[in-house]
């Protein structure tokens, strides 16, 4: 009965990732993900069910980084809404983030695209900094190297790209 | 989503934009250079896209249809604020873009439309079919054009680029742009070599409501006294930009205002360019009256270039004049021929004279005229790193045999002239210098100055953003 007890108190949910691990968390950090929050709420799975809640898009490794980063950031008050079309700062990422940021680049390309299906504001917001101050003051081949992406415009539309260019620089 | 491993060039939109709200503008436009997909998240960031730039310059139909198409997938004309269009005013196909764009960005942009530029390849509109203006689309392509004016209540500047689509419509432009209360910037100047502006009376007393202009572009003989004053008692133009056709005749009102001098007191700066203009050169004196607060000074094809001319800007203009630039065609200018600038018995070398006379002179641009070597030398030598811009063609330069001249310059007078303007200088080749300069019979010679009268006419960014 003590061990129900503590399951009343903080409840847990079961994870699986995409290879089929099972992850155990508690319930307060799993809905951080507005995803699974969601989940949770329109198909009332009840909290005590034991069935893992399937997450077919994010596998083991990525998983655990990202229940890492919502058991560090449990306490965190909710993100606010800001405003999409103003220029933000990108040097407020706290050291902790930073920290976890510092992972190769596949995986911080899974980790977007994870806390982006999960919807994990927080998350995703880190991330895009990191990625944002990646890119801060690259030439667009810098950032094409960077990247590994290849430049796939024809020869028409780089001219048209490079004419809007010239004409949109806010002199 | 395994399967995109690390194709960044994939990411979700919604992400993309997020981390284009990050970056300031310069990385935000490097970032939607990088490729299709990041493209197509930058435009969805309003304020790197206040401009549109849209080419329809090519010939072919096909081309600027996709380029049109383009436009549609590229860019949303709603957010546009500065809107330049530059199309190949002899083809029909890129005026029916043209009217597309215009049409759509009526419909679309509301009021949000600050700046409006033309910038036609020609400088009149040509279509192969007979008589443009029975025409339907140029009919179609005027009222597109008028809408998009009525409806942009916002607008600052305004450049047609070319005033013949308006023929016939100038009462309504006219009824229009007095509307524009914020209007500050307005290019009505034909740049055609045979303005058909001439024959029909463009402007009258309704521009007098534009007062609180700051640049304005006309042709002089759609001056008048009470427009002059007008701005004058405004106090707010800075620039007026005239253009002198070759149907200037001694008994034209623009050639008798008395209100030139309260310009000049209220700060503005006149620029007059003239073109093909040879019989308007006999009234020079009346078309750069001493009240006129020159400081600009173009002529191009005028031919006849009266000796007296260089005298009487130095001695009227000197003190205002920082531009000087004469164009003539080439063709006859070789090794043999040494047509220099007319030069009055016993006078200085007039651009010796331009030199030394005027202390603001900054660009000095000479075609068409041999100089020698020796001058050259000495006109850096005299303005030093003020003279901001020598343009001197090669095939114009000579050196100058006698008076010990060749001595002075020496064996390399392009390093002297660098040595004393202190930048790199070097004459313009043959290359680089347009068909219409070179030949004499060039079908466009517009050719020669469109590019650079149109840049003048362009949207200020610093006036713009400062007001």
């Amino acid at each position: 009965s003590q061990l129900s007890n503590q399951r009343a108190a903080m409840p847990n949910i079961k994870l699986q990732s995409s290879d089929n691990e099972i992850f155990e968390v508690e319930l307060e950090i799993a809905k951080q993900s507005n995803t699974i929050k969601t989940m949770l709420e329109d198909l009332s799975v009840s909290d005590d069910s034991d069935d893992p809640v399937p997450l077919p898009n994010v596998n083991a490794a990525i998983l655990k980084k990202v229940i890492a980063w919502c058991t560090h950031h449990k306490d965190d008050p909710p993100p606010v809404e800001e405003d999409e079309y103003k220029e933000r700062r990108t040097d407020d990422i706290p050291t902790w983030d930073l920290e976890f940021m510092k992972v190769d680049q596949g995986t911080l390309f899974e980790i977007i695209l994870a806390s982006n299906y999960l919807d994990i504001k927080g998350l995703l917001d880190v991330a895009c900094k990191t990625v944002a101050n990646m890119i801060k003051g690259k030439s667009p081949e810098e950032i094409r190297k960077t990247f590994n992406i290849k430049c796939d415009f024809t020869a028409e539309e780089l001219e048209q790209v490079r004419k809007e260019n010239e004409w949109c620089e806010e002199k | 989503m395994q399967s995109l491993q690390g194709r960044w060039e994939l990411l979700p939109h919604n992400v993309l934009q997020q981390v284009l709200c990050l970056l300031p503008n310069t990385d935000a436009r490097n970032f939607g250079l990088v490729c299709y997909n990041w493209r197509r998240a930058s435009y969805t960031v309003k304020r790197i896209w206040r401009s549109a730039y849209v080419d329809f310059a090519q010939d072919c139909f096909e081309n600027h249809r996709a380029s049109l198409h383009k436009f549609d997938k590229f860019m949303s004309l709603r957010a546009v604020q500065h809107l330049t269009v530059h199309f190949n005013s002899h083809c029909e196909g890129c005026i029916e873009s043209l009217y597309e764009i215009a049409t759509a960005c009526a419909l679309v942009n509301g009021d949000g439309l600050k700046s409006f530029s033309l910038r036609p390849s020609n400088s009149g509109l040509q279509l192969a079919t007979s008589e443009w203006s029975s025409c339907d689309t140029m009919q179609r392509l005027c009222r597109s054009l008028l809408s998009l004016i009525c409806h942009s209540h916002q607008l600052r500047h305004l450049s047609l680029g070319l005033t013949d689509c308006f023929d016939g419509w100038q009462n309504k432009l006219l009824h229009h742009l007095q509307q524009h209360r914020c209007l500050k910037s307005l290019h009505l100047a034909s740049l055609r070599s045979d303005p058909i502006s001439s024959r029909v009376p463009f402007i009258d007393n309704r521009l007098l409501r534009c007062f609180r202009l700051t640049r304005l572009s006309l042709d002089l003989n759609q001056v008048s006294e009470e427009l002059v004053a007008s701005l004058a008692r405004g106090g707010l133009l800075r620039h007026l930009s005239l253009f002198v056709h070759n149907d200037v005749t001694s008994s034209m009102p623009a050639l008798a205002i008395r209100s030139w001098a309260a310009l000049g007191e209220i700060g503005c700066e006149a620029t007059v360019t003239l073109l093909h203009s040879p019989s308007a050169m006999q009234h020079f004196r009346s078309i750069l009256p001493a009240d006129l607060p020159l400081t600009r000074l173009r002529m191009y094809f005028c031919q006849r270039l009266p000796p007296t001319l260089f005298d009487f800007v130095c001695a009227r203009h000197s003190h205002r004049l920082r531009c000087l630039r004469l164009v003539e065609s080439m063709n006859d200018i070789g090794c043999c021929c040494r047509q220099t600038l007319p030069w009055s018995r016993g006078r200085p070398d007039p651009l010796m004279m331009i030199a030394w006379m005027c202390p603001r002179l900054e660009e000095l641009a000479v075609y068409g005229y041999c100089v020698s070597a020796h001058t050259i030398v000495g006109l850096a030598a005299l303005r030093g790193p003020e003279l901001l811009k020598l343009e001197v063609p090669e095939r114009c330069l000579y050196r100058d045999t006698g008076e010990g001249g060749d001595s002075a310059v020496g064996a390399d007078p392009y390093g002297k002239v660098s040595h004393w303007l202190g930048y790199r200088w070097c004459p313009i080749p043959d290359s680089q210098l347009p068909g219409a300069m070179l030949d004499s019979d060039f079908p466009w010679p517009e050719e020669a100055y469109i590019e650079s009268l149109l840049n003048d006419q362009d949207y200020d960014f610093n006036v713009g953003s400062s007001e």
